[in-house]
């Protein structure tokens, strides 16, 4: 286990930030949960397991969710019964029962926590979703407002990343042909 | 008279690559040093680039470790001996949404950046399929769709659907669909302005990475297409066509950001910090940053 690299990753979320600044409403991650690993490993390889196809798929969620405010914005096309708004509001509701099902050990229950505010956070766009939308100059003040809650998510998912029990937001397992060529 | 000077910049690199990464089946053929560049254009009243590299905030620093990518520098580092802070660039081209290529958007604070719709809207596609799929959004980073959200917000992204002559004068994006990635683009500079250019240059992103994607190996005098396809390899031999014919089949003209024989071809420096800069070309009244 590399505590180290570990408390790196929990700690890269910010925790100054300037006036006005998107992330200012940021959580602070759970630093030190990870402080008894070595006497709970069991349980805890047994909650990453249980956690991480949830928390990739938070990710993926918030990669959508972004890319159709991108698409809101610039290309004006978009519509909540839109075929690629509808598969996102449907993985969240996965999204909420996966995470929700999640064996969670004493040790691991701040963490545990944290990734269900973020989730929280998620649902706040989503159903908003699938809500009738505002247009115009109301729609594009909700995209800013979705864009900000969307960066605080992702934020939070850096915040919670534990590499050495595989919770991490990118997958490196096939990087790109580069990177995989010197995979070790 | 040449409107725009161009020079390939390393950021970082690796030192030992498998050839087979960057050159389509040649298993067990050994490994190389495969550097990691972008690419500046500057002209008297524009500063652009092609991609950005990444970060070494996050993961970028985890990659550094995990995939053995060293020497590892920022923007403003490598771009100071060129004279040129990221605050000045204002036109950026992002080849494809990898996280080598696009996960440093934020260290340009001015630059409006261009990208494929496609590639954006089939990135949300591929994240919307179930886990067992997730290949199909190998190298990508969803935080960097987030941070093109943010660009949008600040009316600093263009989405390109298909081809855009004159993106800025003179610079012509050309759609590579379903290639390399569902939504790449390769970069046209035509640096005498004219429609049918005799001065042009390709960078072509990761759709060619090396000499031999263009030429064969052994003098075959053959395309063989780079090591990732996320569509088919038919497009990318097809699109390397396209590129080719653009210039005229003139090879040089080319330019394959990951080949280390840059150095061999154009004139170029080793700054101290171990890192290159070529120089591909000079525009009328330009000094040369390597003589």
């Amino acid at each position: 286990m590399r505590l180290g690299r570990i408390r790196d990753l929990a700690s890269c979320a910010p925790t100054l930030h300037g006036a006005g600044c998107d992330l200012l409403d940021f959580p602070a991650a759970p630093v030190d949960w990870l402080a008894d690993i070595t006497t709970d490993h069991d349980a805890l390889i047994r909650y990453a397991v249980g956690l991480r196809p949830g928390y990739e798929r938070m990710g993926r969620i918030v990669g959508q969710l972004a890319g159709l405010l991108i698409l809101a914005r610039l290309g004006r096309r978009f519509e909540s019964d839109w075929p690629m708004a509808t598969s996102v509001v449907e993985q969240a509701k996965q999204l909420d029962e996966e995470l929700h099902s999640v064996w969670v050990p004493a040790v691991a229950r701040q963490h545990h926590r944290y990734i269900l505010q973020a989730l929280l956070r998620v649902q706040k766009v989503v159903h908003a979703f699938d809500q009738r939308l505002p247009t115009g100059d109301l729609l594009c003040a909700q995209l800013d407002g979705w864009t900000r809650e969307l960066k605080l998510v992702g934020a939070m998912l850096s915040g919670s990343a534990v590499e050495a029990l595989g919770i991490m937001p990118l997958d490196f397992s096939q990087a790109c042909c580069n990177c995989a060529s010197t995979f070790q | 008279m040449s409107k725009y000077s161009i020079w390939v910049l390393e950021y970082a690199y690796v030192s030992q690559c498998a050839v087979s990464s960057v050159i389509y089946g040649a298993h067990n053929q050994g490994i190389r040093k495969l550097p990691y560049c972008y690419v500046l254009i500057k002209s008297d009243d524009h500063i652009a680039m092609v991609d950005v590299g990444y970060n070494d905030k996050e993961y970028g620093r985890y990659i550094a470790e995990k995939f053995l990518v060293e020497n590892w520098h920022s923007p403003k580092d490598v771009l100071a001996p060129c004279g040129i802070r990221p605050e000045d660039v204002d036109s950026i081209f992002i080849t494809h949404a990898h996280f080598d290529h696009m996960g440093n958007t934020d260290a340009f604070p001015n630059a409006t950046f261009y990208i494929q719709e496609r590639e954006l809207t089939k990135w949300i596609w591929a994240m919307s399929l179930p886990d067992r799929l997730r290949y199909m959004m190998v190298a990508t980073d969803p935080s960097d769709v987030l941070r093109a959200a943010d660009l949008a917000r600040q009316g600093r992204l263009r989405l390109v659907d298909g081809n855009l002559e004159n993106a800025i004068p003179g610079i012509d994006l050309h759609a590579a669909p379903d290639t390399h990635t569902y939504g790449c683009q390769w970069v046209h500079v035509r640096n005498d302005m004219q429609a049918r250019s005799r001065d042009g240059w390709v960078l072509a992103g990761d759709l060619i990475y090396v000499y031999e994607n263009m030429e064969g190996t052994g003098g075959t005098k053959m395309y063989v297409p780079v090591g990732l396809a996320l569509g088919s390899i038919t497009n990318l031999v097809m699109a390397t066509e396209e590129i080719m014919k653009s210039v005229d089949y003139e090879v040089k003209r080319v330019i394959p950001v990951h080949e280390e024989r840059l150095k061999e071809v154009f004139p170029s420096r080793i700054l101290p910090n171990g890192l290159r800069i070529s120089e591909i070309c000079l525009a009328t009244g330009q000094k040369s940053l390597v003589a």
